[in-house]
């Protein structure tokens, strides 16, 4: 995806610096620094969860940058007869016209929708699926909307991308919620409820045994909700861009369109020493060998379980600090 | 309801169940793997391929592994039209699935997934073309897929026909693309897994490479896969790979021979 | 002979000796030369290619056949029918332009479109560049190249009287063309 075009002496002159002894680049990082990230989550009040995360903003006048906000919104989604029972993840990736103006809205949508797979790809698999979504078994339950909106890339805009999903998705609360009965006579039941079955059928005559509870309730309480179960399974990611044998992280834009190919691998941790590997794609023409493909992978659980642990210091910060400011505003309201 | 209820006749319990039969058909979704009864689990499907069937297109291959059956064309190279200069062609690869390929009828529309599999096969092929030889041209890949029996088949079978169809076509290569699939099932990697098989895995992945160079042109990894378990499927598929090489290698060499 | 065939990819064995130049359908990675088509590689003088009789885009100095489709007084537009002496698929024309510099070698500055080419005449050019993002820069500016084929207004094949003048058989009514040399002439 060379958003950017570079004339050819640009282009080698960008390469011979990497492959350099020592390499270098024009803004004076090492081959696998990362530019300043800076994150804050909670930052669309409309949402149940949200992030705004830039990488490379100019840190004087806050111009620059790669530059997504991400947002989640549950919606209570009817599933009866679907064979979902703990809700639905969708994720959506939107780019501003303003980030990518050279290109056709064609071209644009293209872009969406390759960045949009990558993401639901990685994100919706059932191996990371939180169990709390679900508010009534075979009824209802939650779908979590994942969007993100890109409204300006300055490069490495895949990383951004599920860094800021990761702080959106942790920042989420789901609403408590209580399911409902009707007691009422059985015939009104009959007629007025679509009645749903409990599929839990150990005896094929025992008919008697349905679900009650058909609709639910969201208790009053001081907080927004609970977190997503398993919080902190959600993955990170890291592009290595691939130039001959060297490889380096975060590139930006001018970079991104020398360099021949790049691997994009992402990962969840279980506990902070093992991760699985939750999506690895190839982008691009350069050649890759087998065991340069392996060596690579080997690299990059070093470089995400770095940016996995710094994120989750982040994120808790960010929840002590939000945290804070909504009992402030509980109590103001007394 | 309460208005057709007729005390005369012996009616019926209000409320009714559908009777449960032992033998119903498995939930798709179901999370128990099937053993693998034709096939050890390291063995591919046998694979079908035939280059040269659609005489209209420039080159074309034809490829069945068992259900997954996909039909490949390659157009051009032609002028590209409404684009800027450019010295190095563009391939452009399409994928089709045919309104009867998948259970549940498809809509003979543009739809999602086409494209993510177009995305795959093109990045599969891209490595291995020699695009700088077709300045300001494009290379047409038509992929269309009759049957398909999983995602990851169709992919890997549809890098092999597209591959084979570019070949066909005389197209500059580096090298022919041959692309395997690999599933974590339980603690075990199932090669060339079918819909069912990778229904129930932690993750799959569909590594495609030229053999002859030693070069991976695509990895495409979903689910949950430890990277141990990774570094072995892409041995297992790198394996495979090799072995399909020769499938395609005896293709295009009995249609050439066909030809002189 | 067929056991000779390779395909892409493949290593091919070099004779002992200075390393040939490498034609079409070769290339050379790592010190090892590979086929990049499926055939038969064989020396063409001495250049090792892999020939093949597929169509192709065309290249600076491929000799093109192709009809005039437009005309300006700037430049005659052509679309591109057979590279190299191989036809292209139907539909799948490259266009290409005939710049009123490129029509013939001498006085340049006098050319007028409308005086060498008509719609519809078959012109045989050579490619000098790769041109533009719509079209290739054919020219016409050598004795061999130019007309070779072309009706006159009354509807009858025309024959060329000289370099730039063509005659029509049935009223002998002159119309003047950038004929082309035809071959075999002295």
């Amino acid at each position: 995806m060379a958003s950017t075009s570079i004339s050819k002496a640009e282009k080698s002159y960008i390469r011979a610096g990497i492959l350099a002894n020592p390499p270098r680049r024009a803004d004076g990082r090492s081959l696998h620094d990362f530019r300043v990230i800076s994150l804050e989550t909670g930052v669309v009040s409309l949402s149940n969860g949200s992030a705004h995360l830039s990488i490379g903003r100019n840190p004087h006048d806050g111009s620059g940058g790669t530059d997504i906000l991400a947002s989640v919104k549950l919606e209570v989604e009817d599933i009866e007869g679907a064979a979902i029972d703990n809700g639905r993840i969708a994720c959506s990736v939107s780019c501003s016209p303003s980030a990518y103006p050279h290109l056709s809205s064609g071209a644009l949508d293209d872009l969406q929708y390759d960045l949009t797979q990558v993401l639901h790809q990685a994100l919706s698999h059932p191996s990371l699926h939180p169990k709390n979504l679900g508010i009534i078994p075979r009824k209802k339950s939650w779908l979590l909307n994942l969007d993100l909106l890109v409204t300006a890339d300055a490069g490495n805009v895949y990383d951004a991308l599920f860094l800021a999903a990761r702080a959106a998705l942790w920042d989420t609360k789901v609403p408590r919620t209580r399911s409902v009965e009707y007691k009422s006579p059985k015939s009104l039941l009959s007629t007025s409820v679509d009645m749903d079955v409990d599929q839990d059928t150990s005896s094929g005559f025992d008919t008697r045994r349905v679900a009650h509870a058909t609709d639910f309730e969201l208790p009053d309480y001081w907080d927004e909700g609970e977190v997503l179960e398993g919080r902190e399974h959600w993955p990170v990611a890291v592009t290595l861009n691939l130039v001959e044998s060297k490889h380096f992280l975060d590139a930006t834009l001018q970079e991104e369109a020398s360099c021949g190919s790049r691997l994009l691998i992402v990962h969840s941790y279980e506990s902070s020493s093992s991760p699985t590997v939750q999506s690895m794609r190839i982008l691009g023409s350069e050649e890759l060998s087998i065991p340069h493909l392996k060596s690579l992978i080997k690299e990059a659980e070093t470089y995400t379980s770095d940016m996995f642990n710094s994120l989750n210091a982040k994120l808790e910060d960010e929840d002590i600090r939000r945290n804070q400011k909504a009992r402030q505003r509980f109590a103001g309201r007394k | 309801m309460q208005s057709t209820f007729d005390r005369r006749r012996i009616n019926g319990p209000e409320e009714s169940l559908p009777p449960v039969f032992i033998s119903e058909p498995q939930d798709t979704f179901s999370n128990t793997p099937v053993a693998r009864k034709s096939r050890k689990v390291s063995d591919i499907r046998p694979i079908f391929l035939q280059p040269g069937l659609i005489t209209q297109a420039n080159g074309s291959a034809y490829i069945e592994t068992e259900r997954t059956k996909i039909a490949c064309s390659v157009y051009g190279p032609r002028q590209s039209k409404n684009t800027a200069y450019n010295e190095k062609g563009k391939l452009n690869v399409e994928v089709k699935f045919a309104p009867f390929s998948c259970e549940h009828r498809r809509a003979p529309l543009r739809d999602a997934e086409d494209r993510s599999i177009a995305v795959a096969i093109q990045q599969a092929l891209l490595p291995s073309v020699q695009l700088e030889h077709f300045p300001k041209s494009t290379i047409d890949v038509f992929v269309i897929i009759l049957e398909a029996d999983g995602i990851e088949g169709c992919i890997a079978s549809g890098a092999i026909a597209a591959s084979t169809a570019l070949a066909n076509a005389g197209i500059d290569m580096y090298g022919l693309v041959t692309s395997c699939a690999a599933a974590v099932i339980e603690a075990d990697i199932w090669v060339d897994p079918t819909q069912e098989e990778s229904n129930t895995a932690n993750g799959t992945l569909v590594l495609s490479c030229m053999p002859a160079l030693g070069i991976v042109t695509n990895s495409w990894q979903t689910g949950r896969m430890t990277p141990s378990e990774l570094l072995a499927c892409i041995d297992a598929c790198s394996g495979r790979c090799t072995d399909i090489h020769s499938v395609v290698a005896q293709g295009l060499l009995n249609s050439a021979h066909d030809e002189t | 002979m067929a056991s000779d065939l390779v395909l892409p990819g493949q290593p091919i064995p070099l004779p002992r000796g200075p390393v040939p130049q490498l034609g079409r359908g070769v290339y050379e990675k790592d010190e090892q030369v590979r086929a990049s088509l499926v055939g038969v590689p064989h020396f063409e003088g001495s250049s090792l290619v892999i020939s093949r009789l597929r169509p192709q885009p065309p290249a600076p100095n491929s000799v093109v056949l192709g009809s005039i489709t437009r005309l300006s007084p700037l430049q005659a537009l052509l679309s591109i029918t057979v590279v190299d002496d191989i036809p292209l698929p139907p539909g799948e024309e490259f266009t290409g332009v005939i710049r009123s510099q490129d029509v013939r070698a001498t006085e340049k500055d006098k050319v007028k479109i409308g005086d060498c080419f008509r719609g519809g005449d078959v012109v045989r050019g050579l490619v000098i560049s790769l041109g533009d993002a719509r079209s290739y820069f054919i020219t016409t500016a050598r004795n061999d190249l130019g007309v070779i084929f072309a009706t006159s207004e009354a509807g009858a094949t025309m024959e060329p009287v000289s370099w730039q003048e063509m005659r029509c058989p049935k009223t002998g009514k002159i119309e003047k063309r950038k004929c082309a040399k035809p071959e075999g002439l002295s």
